[in-house]
């Protein structure tokens, strides 16, 4: 019987072998199953006798090859029932023209067929292999039929999919319509046209996400950064389908695909709480599970509170943000997880959160805040680009503030400046401006004569570093991109420049 | 340590040397205790060493060796004098052992032999001609001042020269300023130091160190001497830990003095009598922030004591920052807004500003502003304000205002501070 095996987010085949032997009753499973492979075997026992089938009183033995691969979960209850009843005769299948079906499923029981995690990427496996045809769990077929060119077999039970197996009932489940599923209703989600005032901010955000640039915000509590961070995927460009493949893979491995909806269709936000661990935010644990960085792939990750985190665990993502993927390494393997993110961080700039407020006092005694600024990771904040300042309102210019801008309008901003960066970067790898390399900049940032003395001055009278002004020509690329103009001019280099890191927050 | 190599313009006598040394050697002591005592009982410093050396020096050098007088001393239980081998506690400076050693010396090799103990610390005494003479004014005036520094003896002697004759200004104020407080701590800092003053302040966290780093940020182009810190410590210890770098700096390049001997620790009681000592050394003192109980209000009170002008920072009304100053303010104190006010209120003409600092930080020369910066200088000039307002008051887009306020920061005439407003960095 044929089977995968999930690790990481790829598939390893599998194949379940059962013999049956006149010796002393017994039933081994080997293969290096884990503890969940290991009770498999009073899974099985069950749902087989339970399904009126009946369960051999000699010696079995199941063997999962290959023997040097490690077999996790209960994805191979069903498998090993159905091979158990091949061995024994109960069942068959069916010499079927291209190939040998396989299955992957857990077993209840009472014999039913219970759902498990993981299932889009076992199919893509399966289908590249050339497998025809996957038995899986009725509620996990929806996301298996994603994958087009393998016949995908809802089962309910067991004796369903022993039917199944020798070929009767051909009631496949159809192709999903991938791209009704991706078109979900973009209005949905929180507008940043509720969002008033804090112009300044949004343009500056509106920046960020069309070059997929990090940022930083800082400012007194209830200033509004968690409110602005929520719209931020809103304004995203909308997902294509290897994009949402790409999530829904993630998603389907870590167990948190919703029920009904099969594809995840709208970019992704997290926001993990600062006391989480490193292994919790970037992946880990004993069997490779993907961290909060790999669940907001291709989204934002919100990391609120900033300067609570442990230095540790922030520091854990520098290699999700230099290489856009995480590898967990284990005794005999190593899983790669995908996590090219944008980084979203939110502090204030003090311990009472209110240095610098135009109407309340700073309470915290100098050294309280030097402590709290050398808390934060400084490789980190290098590889922040845009720093924001979120003022509270004053009243009157909450009165004041003009209509603004729908996410929707917004988007369609982001989006056309997207296309311009795609095509600029095309063959290079990067596919936002945040990131290209140092080489890129050289070779494909054109800047105007004015624009490059201005930055020269700025580089000068501001003590920039390096470093620095390489963020600056990137964003200026963005701010470049977002006015449709070919080349970048000293209104981009300077407004880029009002977004740079000021020393004042380490003081 | 070395002795002044040139001969003092008073009459030196032996006995006044004896007598000196004997005082030093005290000190090192740490017998501050004791020599308060003698001070009052003679009523004033220059009537103690003129009226009898001789006494003076054998009842300190008989003081000094009674282990029982020593111990009634609140300052001498912080270093115990050490048997004559010189053995010392494994804590103890290097240079500090050898200056207890040289104390057991005769009064009269002590100034010799202190000659050869490390360069860069300075011992000037009351008869010395490049002795303060500000510092005279006082009642209680130190007899000797430790001085620290990186420089040689020549230049240092030029910066005693500047600090006797030109214009000091004090600037002191809070601990833990708000953003506006560390905004005017810099701004009067530099323009002061651009005008050819002396920054005079304690290296204290907050508004002194942040006003004495502006002057020493100006005094790296120029000559002039532009900041004095006057310590609560010996000239060696390093407090508070955090200026370690600025302390460094205004040794190179100012003035680090102490009456206090080397390994003085930081004591609360120090910093009362550092703060007499640097409003005697100026003609003015600024209060820029200080809660209502701040120490500076002491410092303004010796200021008064010695008819040096008081000036004071306004701020916001009802900031606990500003009880300080507002209270001076009440009492008849000047009011700071800027360092021209400064420089109206002391009767000293300042020299013209030095040219190289001058043009580092005007508006590039030539360089017309636009419409629109002239605009924006404008809006700033009524209050700061975040680029949100500005480019509503203006009428123009977020990106535009956010790109031409930039511009203004490269050429140095707008600053950004923490909370997002951007402010004038001056107001001419």
């Amino acid at each position: 019987m044929a089977s995968e095996a999930l690790s990481g987010l790829h598939g390893h085949p599998v194949e379940v072998e059962a013999d049956v032997v006149t010796a002393a009753p017994g039933f081994t499973i080997v293969g290096l199953p884990d503890t969940a492979v290991q009770e498999s075997r009073e899974r099985v026992r069950a749902a087989i006798v339970n399904s009126s089938f009946e369960f051999p009183s000699r010696r079995v033995t199941v063997n999962l090859a290959p023997a040097d691969l490690r077999k996790e979960g209960p994805s191979f209850d069903l498998p090993i029932a159905l091979a158990l009843l091949m061995a024994t005769g109960q069942a068959a299948q069916s010499p079927a023209e291209d190939g040998r079906l396989a299955a992957v499923g857990e077993l209840g029981l009472d014999g039913g067929v219970r759902p498990v995690t993981g299932v889009l990427s076992l199919a893509e496996s399966l289908r590249r292999r050339g497998v025809p045809g996957l038995l899986v769990p009725a509620a996990n077929a929806a996301e298996a039929s994603l994958v087009r060119g393998i016949n995908v077999m809802p089962v309910h039970t067991l004796a369903e999919a022993a039917v199944r197996l020798s070929g009767e009932g051909t009631v496949c489940a159809p192709p999903a319509d991938v791209a009704s599923l991706l078109a979900t209703d973009p209005e949905r989600g929180p507008d940043f046209a509720d969002v008033v005032g804090h112009e300044g901010v949004k343009r500056a955000l509106e920046v960020a996400v069309a070059g997929g640039h990090n940022v930083l915000m800082c400012g007194p509590p209830g200033a509004g950064k968690t409110m602005l961070a929520r719209r931020l995927p809103g304004i995203m460009p909308p997902l294509t389908l290897d994009e949402a493949l790409e999530i829904t893979r993630v998603y389907s491995v870590a167990g948190l695909l919703p029920a009904k909806v099969p594809l995840v269709s709208r970019r992704p936000l997290r926001c993990p709480h600062h006391t989480i661990s490193s292994p919790g935010l970037v992946g880990g644990g004993a069997t490779p599970r993907p961290g909060e960085v790999s669940l907001a792939h291709l989204g934002v990750l919100f990391l609120d509170e900033f300067a609570e985190f442990r230095l540790a665990t922030l520091e854990a993502l520098r290699q999700p943000l230099e290489d856009g993927e995480v590898t967990v390494s284990r005794r005999l393997t190593s899983v790669t997880f995908p996590a090219r993110i944008m980084l979203v961080a939110a502090m204030n700039p003090c311990p009472c959160g209110y240095r610098g407020d135009r109407h309340r006092e700073c309470t915290c005694p100098a050294h309280r805040i030097r402590q709290y600024a050398a808390r934060l990771s400084g490789p980190l904040l290098d590889r922040i680009d845009l720093h924001l300042e979120v003022a509270h309102l004053t009243p009157t210019e909450r009165r004041q503030a003009s209509p603004a801008d729908t996410t929707a309008a917004i988007r369609r901003r982001v989006a056309v400046s997207r296309e311009r960066q795609l095509r600029r970067l095309a063959g290079t790898g990067a596919f936002a401006n945040a990131h290209m390399d140092a080489r890129h900049l050289r070779r494909l940032c054109v800047m105007e004569p004015t624009a490059r003395t201005l930055l020269d001055r700025a580089y000068d009278r501001l003590r920039l570093s390096a470093r620095a002004c390489d963020r600056v020509i990137k964003v200026a690329q963005t701010i470049a991109d977002l006015e449709e103009c070919d080349a970048i001019g000293p209104a981009h280099v300077a407004e880029s420049l009002s977004y740079r890191a000021r020393l004042a927050h380490r003081r | 340590m070395s002795a002044r190599r040139k001969t003092p313009a008073a009459p030196q006598s032996n006995d006044h040397r004896r007598a000196m040394c004997a005082w030093i050697g005290a000190l090192a002591a740490h017998r501050a205790g004791l020599l308060g005592r003698l001070v009052r009982a003679h009523d004033s410093v220059p009537r103690l060493l003129e009226r009898n050396p001789r006494d003076l020096a054998a009842s300190l050098a008989r003081a000094t060796a009674t282990p029982e007088s020593a111990a009634a001393d609140p300052a001498a239980g912080e270093h115990t004098v050490p048997a004559a081998t010189g053995s010392a506690a494994a804590d103890q400076h290097p240079s500090r052992d050898a200056f207890h050693a040289i104390l057991h010396l005769p009064p009269e090799e002590l100034f010799a032999a202190l000659q050869k103990h490390g360069r860069g610390h300075t011992i000037i005494t009351w008869h010395d001609e490049l002795y303060p003479p500000r510092l005279r004014h006082l009642p209680d005036p130190p007899l000797c001042l430790f001085a620290r520094h990186e420089c040689d003896e020549g230049e240092l002697e030029r910066r005693m020269r500047a600090l006797a004759m030109g214009p000091a200004v004090a600037v002191v104020g809070t601990r833990s300023p708000s953003v506006y407080g560390e905004e005017m701590a810099a701004l009067l800092g530099r323009d002061l130091a651009v005008a050819g003053l002396a920054v005079v302040s304690g290296l204290a966290m907050g508004i002194d160190a942040i006003a004495q780093a502006a002057a020493v940020e100006v005094g790296r182009a120029s000559d002039t001497l532009t900041t004095v810190a006057v310590l609560g410590c010996g000239p060696d210890v390093v407090y508070p830990r955090v200026n370690a770098s600025l302390r460094r700096e205004i040794s190179r390049r100012g003035l680090l003095l102490s009456e206090f001997p080397w390994g003085s620790p930081a004591r609360p009681w120090r910093f009362p009598a550092r703060n007499r000592l640097m409003a005697a050394l100026s003609q003015a003192v600024v209060i820029v922030e200080g809660g209502r109980r701040s120490g500076t209000r002491l410092t303004a009170d010796f200021a008064l004591d010695l008819g040096r002008e008081v000036l004071a920072v306004p701020g916001e009304a009802g900031r606990r920052l500003t009880a300080a100053p507002h209270a001076l303010l009440r009492q008849g104190a000047s009011l700071c807004e800027s360092a021209a006010d400064i420089l109206d209120a002391i009767p000293v003409r300042p020299e013209a500003p030095h040219p190289a600092t001058d043009a580092a930080h005007a508006a590039d020369g030539g360089h017309t502003l636009g419409d629109e910066k002239c605009r924006l200088l404008g809006a700033l000039g009524d209050a700061p304000m975040p680029v949100d307002r500005l480019a509503e008051r203006l009428g123009l887009s977020v990106s535009s205002a956010a790109a031409a306020v930039s511009e203004l920061e490269i050429d140095g005439l707008v600053r950004l501070l923490p909370g997002g407003t951007y402010r004038l960095t001056s107001r001419d």
